[in-house]
């Protein structure tokens, strides 16, 4: 392929934003459109205050989008209620307390806490891929 | 328990160990590792770090448990533990220790579903089992003449077996009627044994009762005779005297009543009977038990001098 072909174009398929470096240069963020030119890409994205860093190696085509990461960062959460409650992230049920370990997206999110009798109590929460979240809540208050 | 009621065992545990403090640790206390720090476990578990609170429940395992309560909260703090990290096996295993040691344990209104399902199913699967050995060591409480004990075991039995499912009632039998026929004759054995203590211990005995082992004195000094005119003078005027001292002593050896049945001397009979309900003795008893007696004592006065 001639050097005056067009570039492509990276699509960072992250709901945060991450930092995109080739063999250790900078290439860009997420917030603004990265180019690069068609063929073979090492490359790293990172993000420090979330714990993620990934590496993908992509074929990236002239005037064409190639999607990265090819699978979502996942971290995990502890959750737990007082005496117990449904919980709910991002509207999904996930589960009846104590819940531990529970895969979830990197990234925030609502959790929501859910007991018949005592209502429910929601709580916003950022999963790093670095440790676990832990949440809990007291629902007799 | 339900969780408020696993704080109120807490906060009763951390009393009874700031108490501990300054007395002398018990051989098993000194032997193991210190009580488990059981607020500490249930602060892990309510902020969901049951990774730690599983490790500073295997802490605990190597730690002087001071009551069963205590080993019952920390078994049910290890099974949420395990449900959460979704070992289900694990925590059915918790909850099969609570239940082997009391085999009546429900899990409080409050407690999470989850681990109320794991209860139901436990309990199903053992509840034979359960029923068994129920019945086992109430019979043998029975046969060693434990009645109110057994009676308790064999109400067990019956409440144990009216939740065994229809499926499981072959492999229980006839045990819930035995129970019952067994509970019957220990409720009128505690009765007719009570019956029979109250009256071994309000009756008193006395030497006509062969079956009574009398009492053994331990202290039964008299006070010193000082007849007014010395023997050296009064010569063979001076006689013997002799009465007769009833003393009533109680199921402890303890003298009740001393009463002059003969009067030795008139002065001597008061101090006489002021010494005698000072007297100490190894109590009379029946069947083992310390029992009212009533002893006569012939006291003889010789002149010393």
């Amino acid at each position: 392929m001639p050097e005056s072909a067009p570039p492509g174009i990276i699509a960072v398929a992250l709901p945060f934003e991450v930092q995109i470096y080739e063999d250790g240069r900078f290439a860009g963020t997420n917030s603004a459109e990265v180019t690069l030119p068609p063929g073979p890409h090492r490359l790293e994205l990172i993000n420090k205050s979330l714990g993620y860093r990934a590496v993908e190696t992509v074929q990236v085509e002239s005037n064409r989008a190639t999607k990265i990461p090819s699978a979502p960062p996942m971290g995990r959460v502890s959750v737990n209620a007082l005496p117990w409650a449904e919980v709910f992230v991002d509207g999904r049920k996930i589960g009846e307390t104590p819940l531990a370990q529970v895969p979830i997206a990197v990234g925030a999110h609502e959790i929501v806490f859910r007991h018949p009798q005592l209502g429910e109590q929601s709580r916003s929460v950022t999963v790093t891929a670095a440790e676990p979240a832990r949440l809990s809540v007291d629902l007799r208050k | 328990m339900t969780t408020s009621g696993l704080s109120r065992a807490i906060v009763a545990l951390v009393i009874a160990g700031a108490w501990s403090v300054g007395t002398v640790p018990s051989a098993g206390a000194a032997a193991g590792q210190p009580p488990p720090d059981l607020q500490r476990i249930r602060a892990l578990y309510e902020g969901a770090s049951y990774e730690d609170a599983m490790r500073a429940l295997d802490a605990a395992d190597g730690a002087s448990i001071v009551s069963g309560e205590q080993h019952a909260t920390l078994l049910l703090y290890r099974a949420l533990c395990l449900l959460a990290l979704d070992r289900q096996t694990d925590a059915e295993k918790a909850v099969e220790d609570i239940l082997s040691t009391d085999p009546l344990h429900q899990p409080g209104p409050e407690e999470p579903p989850r681990l109320v399902a794991v209860f139901d199913r436990v309990r199903a699967r053992l509840l034979p089992s359960l029923v068994r050995d129920q019945y086992a060591a109430a019979k043998a409480l029975f046969d060693s003449r434990q009645f109110a004990e057994a009676a308790s075991g064999f109400e067990r039995v019956i409440q144990l077996s009216s939740q065994v499912a229809d499926a499981d009632r072959e492999k229980v039998g006839d045990l819930a009627m035995l129970a019952g026929g067994f509970l019957e004759l220990s409720r009128a054995r505690t009765a007719e044994a009570a019956a029979a203590h109250a009256a071994v211990v309000t009756r008193v005995f006395t030497s006509v009762d062969r079956d009574v082992v009398p009492p053994v004195p331990i202290q039964q000094e008299v006070p010193p005779w000082r007849p007014l005119v010395p023997r050296s003078l009064a010569g063979d005027t001076a006689d013997a005297r002799q009465g007769r001292l009833d003393v009533l002593i109680g199921p402890t050896g303890e003298v009740q009543d001393a009463v002059i049945m003969t009067s030795i001397d008139p002065h001597y009979d008061v101090a006489l009977v002021r010494a005698a309900k000072h007297w100490k003795y190894q109590p009379a008893t029946k069947n083992g038990v310390g029992v009212n007696y009533r002893r006569t004592i012939l006291v003889r006065l010789v002149p010393s001098d």
